[in-house]
């Protein structure tokens, strides 16, 4: 999976591409470490993301609680397969996902 | 003391597995409550039941055969009891399309209830089944023999047939064998106590709502059985009738879970080298 960040001063976009999983949520965990400690907003571009698991999910979650402190957190362009996950995990409730 | 012992069998013997597991119960919470809105009476499908079940399944295997299980064992058997009522939450499009694939027998031609609601609670094992194939890439299960167990285990939990060969044989995975036969018969058992004795259902429901006279004896049958003991050589109810009538309702309730004990101990010797021990279900009368 390819984590892309871009940052300017009011967010920063995290663009994923290919499958956010068990081998890969780690990863991503550690990136978001840093990022959540800049308390601005992070918005996930999802547009290139082919599949999410509850690896994944949860590295997600635990995001969102971080940042639902701070600066908060978006998710944009999600494609159908990944918008499913959300809908059928209930993760549609609780993030927020335009 | 059984607490966590498959949880913590299965972290000591690899520590990959059981992240998952971890991951799967973080994204479940949310979606084990997805029944409410299509059932709101008085059946517990929600997490606090998968922990139920769970723990059931801890205290009737007990230290010594949870040391014999594999990682594979532990994994599946955990994800099964997480996983084995996910068809009751199924939404609207995936009822339609699941439907295209479960056998339903004579039921329609059979059975004058054919609402969705109905359907959906009869044959809620068959959705599971067919929802974790769906979905299984979803919980990062990690092989095609590891999806197949807990397919099976989580249909088996209740009606089919445990001793068919075909449908629950052994499996070898790089993280051991997994007897499908044998735990699909302790999760079956496990989730017949807990529906039975089901203390969740006073925390999730207003007992004072239910309207149906079906829904107030289970709620008042819930309510009459206070503790569940597992034993070495029983499983114990103890038992304060909310009213008279009720002993009769749990007497007919302790038959039923002695039904299944019976058959899942003829499973396990029959299937594999592993016993439950207990061989009856009894009650204690609680007096004030």
């Amino acid at each position: 999976m390819k984590i892309i960040k871009m940052q300017n001063a009011a967010a920063v976009t995290v663009a994923l591409e290919g499958r956010l999983d068990s081998m890969t949520a780690p990863a991503l965990e550690t990136e978001l470490k840093a990022l959540t400690d800049g308390a601005l907003e992070i918005v996930f571009d999802m547009e290139k993301l082919e599949y999410i698991s509850s690896a994944g999910l949860r590295v997600l979650l635990s995001a969102h609680k971080v940042m639902a402190k701070t600066g908060g957190m978006k998710i944009i362009h999600s494609n159908e397969t990944v918008m499913d996950i959300f809908e059928i995990t209930g993760f549609s409730d609780i993030l927020n996902i335009e | 003391m059984s607490d966590y012992l498959l949880e913590a069998k299965l972290r000591a013997e690899n520590r990959d597995l059981h992240r998952l597991t971890k991951d799967s119960a973080v994204v479940l919470q949310k979606m084990l409550e997805s029944f409410l809105p299509r059932f709101p009476d008085f059946t517990d499908h929600t997490i606090m039941h998968s922990m139920d079940v769970l723990e059931y399944c801890n205290l009737l295997l007990g230290e010594k055969q949870i040391e014999r299980l594999t990682a594979a064992e532990c994994y599946v058997l955990i994800m099964s009891c997480y996983l084995h009522d996910i068809g009751m939450g199924i939404n609207q499009k995936n009822y339609e399309e699941l439907s295209e694939k479960i056998d339903f027998g004579d039921y329609f031609e059979t059975h004058s209830r054919k609402d969705t609601q109905t359907i959906i609670r009869v044959f809620h094992n068959e959705y599971s089944g067919f929802f974790i194939c769906k979905y299984a890439e979803l919980f990062d299960i990690p092989c095609e023999e590891m999806v197949f167990a807990i397919v099976q285990m989580s249909r088996g939990h209740r009606k089919t047939d445990l001793l068919d060969e075909n449908a629950y044989h052994d499996l070898m995975t790089k993280d051991g064998i997994i007897r499908t036969a044998f735990l699909s018969a302790i999760i079956r058992l496990a989730d017949e106590i807990d529906v039975g004795v089901d203390r969740n259902s006073e925390l999730l429901f207003d007992s004072s709502k239910v309207q149906d006279i079906k829904g107030i004896e289970a709620f008042g049958t819930h309510e009459s059985i206070r503790r569940v003991e597992v034993r070495e050589d029983a499983i114990v109810l103890y038992v304060k009738p909310k009213a008279p009538e009720y002993l009769e309702l749990v007497s007919n309730l302790v038959k039923k879970i002695q039904e299944t004990l019976d058959y899942c101990r003829k499973v396990v010797s029959l299937r594999s080298d592993f016993r439950i021990t207990q061989t009856s279900v009894k009650t204690i009368k609680i007096i004030d």
